[in-house]
C-alpha cells in the first residue's frame, strides 16, 4: 500500500473522527445560557376554546387630508415580468370572511380619529421583512393570482376588518341595505386617491372591480360567487360619484363580507385599466393583456404604492406621493423577502437582515436567545381540521358503504384515539384553542355552547373506547387507511403533527399509512372522488362559516370534503335566507349534524405567530390571517 | 552472506509477534472496514435486536431530548431544556423517537437499498454489456447508444423526476437507483468483454463447439467479475449517498421511515441555535462515515484484484 492510497486517507478518517467527538463535545457543553429578554407578545391560552379578546377601538382612522394632486401622472416603477408560478385551489387566495354579519341597518361614519401628533422617528426607514413564498407570485388581483398578504398594503377594500374581525369602515364610511337584503347601498369616501396620480377614487372604479372579479380568467373560486351573486352595479351620482347601489340575484345578509379586503374584492383603477388599451373593454373575456398591465403595474389606494417586484424574491413598496387618508405608516418604505427556509429567515432576523420573520415555534428560542420577540395575531387565524375520505353523497357512482370511514362509528373512534391535549401541549405550548367542528367558532354565527359540555364524551381521547366502537362497527382488528399530509403556509408542525395523529390510529389498530405528498396530489383524488379509505389533515383560514360549508360540504363542488344531500339542502336554504336569525340557526343545525356525526376530525384553532426586532418594531397588531400583515399598524420603536 | 544485509542495507527482514500482526493488519483498510461493520451491517443484521427503542415508538412529551452527555438549557434562569438521559443516548427526534435506534434500523435501509439497487442494475448491465461486447454489430451500438443516453442525463435531476412521478416508496429508489446505475456496469462489462472475446481461450473454447452462451457464462464472465467486484463495492457510496439525498429532498424513503437522509432533513431546521443539532448531526455522520469507509474499502480491494498494483 502506498502513502497515498492507505496511510492518507486513514489519517483522514482519524481526523473526520476526531473533528466530530470535538463537535460533539462543543455542541453538548451544559453551559448555562445567559438570561436574555424575556419574550413577549405570545398569549397563553388553555386547550379549552376562550372567547377571543374584546374588540378594541375599529383601526385607527386618520384626519383625512387634502390629497395633493399630482400634475402628471408619474410612471410606476418597472417591475419584473410575472409569470403563473403554481395552480390554485379551491380555497386559496380566499379571504377570510370572518366578522359576523350585522350590518342589516345603516352604519353610522366613523368619527375620523386624529392621526397622533408624536410619530417616533423610527431608527429605520425601510422595513424588511421576511416570509415564505406566497402561492401566487404575482401582484395580480385583477385575475385572482395575487395573495392576500402581499396585495393588502397597495389595496383597500370597500369594508375592512380590524385585528379582531368585526367589519369597520374602509373606503365605504358607512353602507345601508333594504329589509330583503337584496340591494345595498355603499357611501365612498371623496378623498382617496390611486397611486401615482391616477386620480381620485369613484364609483366607475368600483363598478370596475366588481366586473372583473367576475372574468371568466378569473383563478379564484370567489369569481363564480360574483357571478351568482351581483346582478348589476348602479351609480346613483353618475360614474364620477360616491355612491354604488348593489343589485343582488338573491338576498345576502353578508354582502360586507364579499366586498371586504379579507376577499379580495380591493378597489382598482378603471382610468388606469382603460389607459392600457381599448381592447381591454371586453371585461368578462379572458385578458391577459390587461391583466399583466395591473399585475405589472398594480394601482391601490392603499397606505404603501408598488415599487419593484423581484418574482420569488421580494417586493418593495415605498409611500405614495401623498398623504393616506386613513394611515401614514412609521416605515415609509417596505420590503417583504420571500424565503422558503424558515432557518434561512432566522438568520436573517438573527443578524439585522430583516426586522420581522415566520419563525416556526422549535426555531422561536433561537431567536429569543438574541433578543427577538414573539408576536402573535389576534385571532386564532389557521384552521387545524382533519378529513376521511370516501363519505360522497349517496348518488354518486363512488359512494361506498361498505368503505369503513362511512360508518360514523369508525369516525368516532378515529376522533377518540387522538389526544388533542397532547397536541397542544408539544407543538403549541397550549395556546391553540379546540375546535368543536369544522366550521364553528364561538366568534361565528351559528355557535352552540353546549358542544363544549359534549366534547369531551364524543371527541375526547380515549383509546380504550376507540377500539369499542372499531368492534361495535365490525373492525375489531382495524383497517388500513392511507393517511396523506401535505405541508400548508404557517403551519410548519403539519407534518409532524400528522406523523403523530397516524401513530395515534395504528395504537387503536388501524393500519395506517403515512404518506407524505404534496397538496395537488390530495386535490386530485378529492377532485376525482378518490379518496376512498384517504384521511388527511388541512389548514384553512379563519373565515365565517358560509365560505367553510361551502368548501368542506356541499357537494355541487365536486371536492367536498363530507358530502351529504342535508348538507347540499341545508347550504342551499343558508344562500336564500332572508334573516339573520334564519342564518344563524341553518349554521348551527349544519354544526350539529356535523358535530353528531363526527364528519371531520376538528382539531384547533391557532393563532400566527412570527417574530420582530425589538429595536425596530414596538408593537404590531395584526389578526394574523394569512400570515404577515398589516404593516401600516406597525409602531416603530423608538 | 547474510542475505538481510546487502550493502549495509536491511532487506527482507521479517517482523515477528505483535509486530507481525501489525504489519500484517496494515495491508488491510481496518479502520474503514471497523465502521463499516459497526455501522452498517452489524446493525442492519441485528437491529430488531440491539435497538434500544422501537425506531417508530413516538413520545411527543419527550420530544428533542438532547444526547446523555448534554447538560441542561436554561433560558432567563428557567430550564427550557432537560439534561440528556442514558435512556436516549444520541437524544429524540421532534416526536420523542430514539435517534440511536433510528440510526440503527436506517443502516438496513441504507444497505439493502444499495445491495437491491445495485443488483438489479448490476445484473442488468452486465448482462447488456457482455452481450454488446461478444456480439458487437447492431446489439452492440444500440446498447451503447442507450448507455450514452443515460450517462448524459444528470443522475440526481433524473432520480428526482423518477422518484416523484412513481411516488416515494421502498420499491421506487431501487428502481431509481438501478436505472441510474446500469450503464456504468455496462460499460465496464463490455469493455473487458472486447478485451476477452479476441483471446486465445475464447476461440479455443468457440473451436471445441461450445454455445455463445456458454463461452460467455463460463469463459468471459468469470473474467470480467473482478473489476465489477471493484466498480460494486465504490458504488455502494455513491448509492447510499444517493439515497441519502433523494429522502433529504422529500422524493426517497417516505416518512416515517427511519432513512438517513430523511433524519437529516427532519433536523435541519434545528441545527442553528441548539435546539436539536443531534437530530440531523448523528445520521449525517452515520452517511459520512459509511460512504467514505466504502470508498476506502473499494479503493483497496480495487489494489488488490488489480495485478499490476497489487504488489506496490
Amino acid at each position: 500500500m502506498t502513502f497515498s492510497g492507505i496511510i492518507a486517507p486513514r489519517w483522514l478518517v482519524y481526523g473526520i473522527i476526531i473533528i466530530g467527538l470535538l463537535a460533539l463535545v462543543a455542541c453538548g457543553a451544559a453551559a448555562p445560557e445567559p438570561a436574555p429578554a424575556a419574550p413577549s407578545g405570545g398569549s397563553s391560552a388553555s386547550a379549552q376554546p376562550a372567547a377571543p379578546a374584546q374588540p378594541a377601538a375599529p383601526a385607527e382612522q386618520a384626519q383625512p387630508s387634502q390629497p395633493s394632486q399630482p400634475s402628471q401622472p408619474s410612471q410606476p416603477a418597472q417591475a419584473a415580468q410575472p409569470e403563473p408560478q403554481a395552480t390554485v385551489s379551491a380555497e386559496v387566495g380566499q379571504g377570510a370572511i370572518g366578522a359576523q354579519a350585522k350590518e342589516a341597518t345603516p352604519t353610522p361614519a366613523p368619527a375620523p380619529a386624529a392621526e397622533s401628533m408624536e410619530v417616533a422617528e423610527p431608527a429605520i426607514t425601510r422595513l424588511e421583512v421576511a416570509r415564505g413564498p406566497t402561492t401566487w407570485d404575482l401582484i395580480d388581483p385583477v385575475a385572482g393570482r395575487g395573495d392576500l398578504p402581499i396585495l393588502l398594503p397597495l389595496f383597500e377594500g370597500l369594508v375592512q376588518f380590524d385585528q379582531f374581525t368585526d367589519s369597520v369602515p374602509m373606503l365605504s364610511p358607512e353602507w345601508s341595505t333594504k329589509e330583503d337584503f337584496s340591494v345595498w347601498t355603499f357611501q365612498l369616501r371623496d378623498d382617496v386617491q390611486f397611486h401615482y396620480g391616477w386620480g381620485n377614487m369613484s364609483a366607475k372604479d368600483v363598478e370596475h372591480t366588481l366586473f372583473q372579479e367576475r372574468r371568466q380568467d378569473h383563478n379564484d373560486s370567489r369569481a363564480g360567487t360574483w357571478r351568482d351573486l351581483l346582478k348589476e352595479v348602479v351609480m346613483p351620482e353618475g360614474p364620477d360619484g360616491h355612491v354604488v347601489e348593489l343589485h343582488l340575484n338573491k338576498p345576502e345578509p353578508i354582502m360586507t363580507t364579499y366586498v371586504s379586503t379579507n376577499y379580495t374584492a380591493v378597489i382598482r383603477s378603471k382610468d388606469h385599466w382603460d389607459a392600457g388599451g381599448g381592447e381591454l373593454s371586453a371585461e368578462f373575456e379572458p385578458n391577459e393583456t390587461g391583466i399583466q398591465l395591473t399585475a405589472n403595474e398594480p394601482i391601490g389606494t392603499g397606505p404603501y404604492r408598488f415599487a419593484e417586484h423581484a418574482e420569488s424574491q421580494y417586493v418593495i413598496y415605498d409611500a405614495p406621493e401623498f398623504t393616506h387618508w386613513r394611515k401614514t405608516p412609521d416605515f415609509p418604505e417596505l420590503k417583504i423577502h420571500f424565503v422558503r427556509e424558515p432557518t434561512t429567515q432566522l438568520a436573517m432576523l438573527s443578524v439585522g437582515e430583516v426586522h420581522a420573520a415566520e419563525i416556526p415555534r422549535d426555531l422561536q428560542p433561537s431567536a429569543l436567545r438574541v433578543g427577538m420577540k414573539v408576536i402573535t395575531g389576534t385571532t386564532p387565524a389557521i384552521r387545524l381540521v382533519g378529513f376521511m375520505g370516501g363519505n360522497f353523497i349517496p348518488s354518486r357512482p363512488e359512494f361506498d358503504d361498505t368503505q369503513p370511514m362511512t360508518n360514523p362509528l369508525v369516525r368516532q373512534a378515529m376522533n377518540m384515539a387522538i389526544d388533542r391535549d397532547e397536541i397542544n401541549e408539544v407543538f403549541f405550548s397550549g395556546r391553540a384553542e379546540l375546535m368543536m367542528q369544522t366550521h364553528s367558532h364561538v366568534k361565528f354565527p351559528g355557535w352552540q355552547p353546549e358542544w363544549l359540555d359534549r366534547f369531551e364524551a364524543e371527541y375526547g381521547y380515549n383509546p380504550d373506547r376507540a377500539r369499542e366502537l372499531l368492534a361495535e362497527a365490525g373492525y375489531p382488528e382495524g383497517f388500513e387507511i392511507t393517511h396523506q399530509s401535505y405541508p400548508r403556509p404557517g403551519l410548519p408542525e403539519m407534518q409532524d403533527i400528522g406523523e403523530l395523529v397516524n401513530s395515534y390510529w395504528q395504537e387503536i389498530g388501524i393500519k395506517s399509512n403515512f404518506q407524505p405528498v404534496e397538496r395537488a396530489v390530495n386535490t386530485k383524488l378529492l377532485r376525482s372522488q378518490g379518496t376512498h379509505n384517504t384521511a388527511w389533515l388541512h389548514t384553512g383560514s379563519f373565515t365565517e362559516p358560509t365560505r367553510a360549508i361551502f368548501v368542506y360540504h356541499y357537494s355541487p363542488t365536486g371536492a367536498a370534503r363530507f358530502e351529504n344531500p342535508y348538507f347540499d339542502t341545508q347550504y342551499e336554504a343558508l344562500e336564500i335566507a332572508g334573516t339573520l336569525e334564519d342564518r344563524d340557526q341553518l349554521i348551527r343545525e349544519m354544526g350539529e349534524y356535523c358535530f353528531d356525526s363526527h364528519c371531520s376530525i376538528p382539531l384547533f384553532w391557532v393563532p400566527f405567530e412570527f417574530m420582530v426586532n425589538p429595536e425596530y418594531i414596538a408593537e404590531w397588531l395584526t389578526p394574523g390571517v394569512f400570515g404577515v400583515r398589516d404593516f401600516e399598524y406597525i409602531k416603530a420603536a423608538n | 552472506m547474510d542475505i538481510s544485509r546487502i550493502g549495509g542495507i536491511p532487506v527482507g527482514v521479517a517482523p515477528a509477534g505483535f509486530g507481525k500482526f501489525i504489519a500484517e493488519a496494515r495491508r488491510y483498510p481496518l479502520i474503514p472496514m471497523f465502521i463499516l461493520v459497526v455501522l452498517l451491517v452489524f446493525p442492519a443484521i441485528t437491529a430488531q435486536w440491539i435497538a434500544p427503542h422501537d425506531p417508530y415508538k413516538v413520545n411527543p412529551r419527550e420530544r428533542l431530548t438532547p444526547p446523555a452527555w448534554s447538560g441542561p438549557q436554561y433560558f432567563d434562569g428557567v430550564e427550557v431544556r432537560p439534561a440528556g438521559s442514558w435512556e436516549n443516548i444520541l437524544g429524540t427526534d421532534k416526536l420523542g423517537r430514539d435517534v440511536l435506534s433510528r440510526i440503527m434500523h436506517g443502516a438496513r435501509y441504507s444497505l439493502s437499498i444499495s445491495l437491491l439497487a445495485i443488483l438489479a442494475g448490476g445484473v442488468v448491465g452486465s448482462g447488456l454489456g457482455v452481450l454488446a461486447g461478444y456480439f458487437g454489430g447492431m446489439l452492440d451500438h444500440v446498447v451503447m447508444r442507450l448507455v450514452d443516453i443515460f450517462i448524459t442525463i444528470p443522475g440526481l435531476l433524473f432520480a428526482l423526476v423518477l422518484a416523484i412521478v412513481l411516488g416515494p416508496s421502498f420499491s421506487t429508489i431501487v428502481l431509481v437507483v438501478a436505472v441510474i446505475l446500469w450503464p456504468r456496469f455496462a460499460r465496464m462489462s463490455r469493455a473487458e468483454t472486447l478485451s476477452m472475446r479476441s483471446r486465445d481461450f475464447v476461440s479455443r473454447a468457440k473451436v471445441s463447439g461450445c454455445s455463445d452462451t456458454r463461452i460467455m457464462l463460463r469463459h468471459i464472465f468469470p473474467n470480467v467479475v473482478n473489476p465489477l467486484v471493484v466498480l460494486v463495492t465504490l458504488e455502494v457510496g455513491h448509492v447510499i449517498l444517493l439515497e441519502a439525498t433523494l429522502s433529504f429532498l422529500g422524493a426517497g424513503i417516505p416518512r416515517p421511515i427511519p432513512a438517513w437522509g430523511l433524519m437529516v432533513s427532519d433536523g435541519r431546521d434545528l441545527i442553528v441555535g441548539g435546539n436539536g443539532w443531534w437530530v440531523s448531526l448523528f445520521p449525517g455522520m452515520a452517511i459520512l462515515l459509511v460512504v467514505l469507509s466504502m470508498n476506502l474499502s473499494g479503493d483497496w480491494l480495487r489494489d488488490k484484484l488489480d495485478p499490476k498494483l497489487r504488489n506496490r
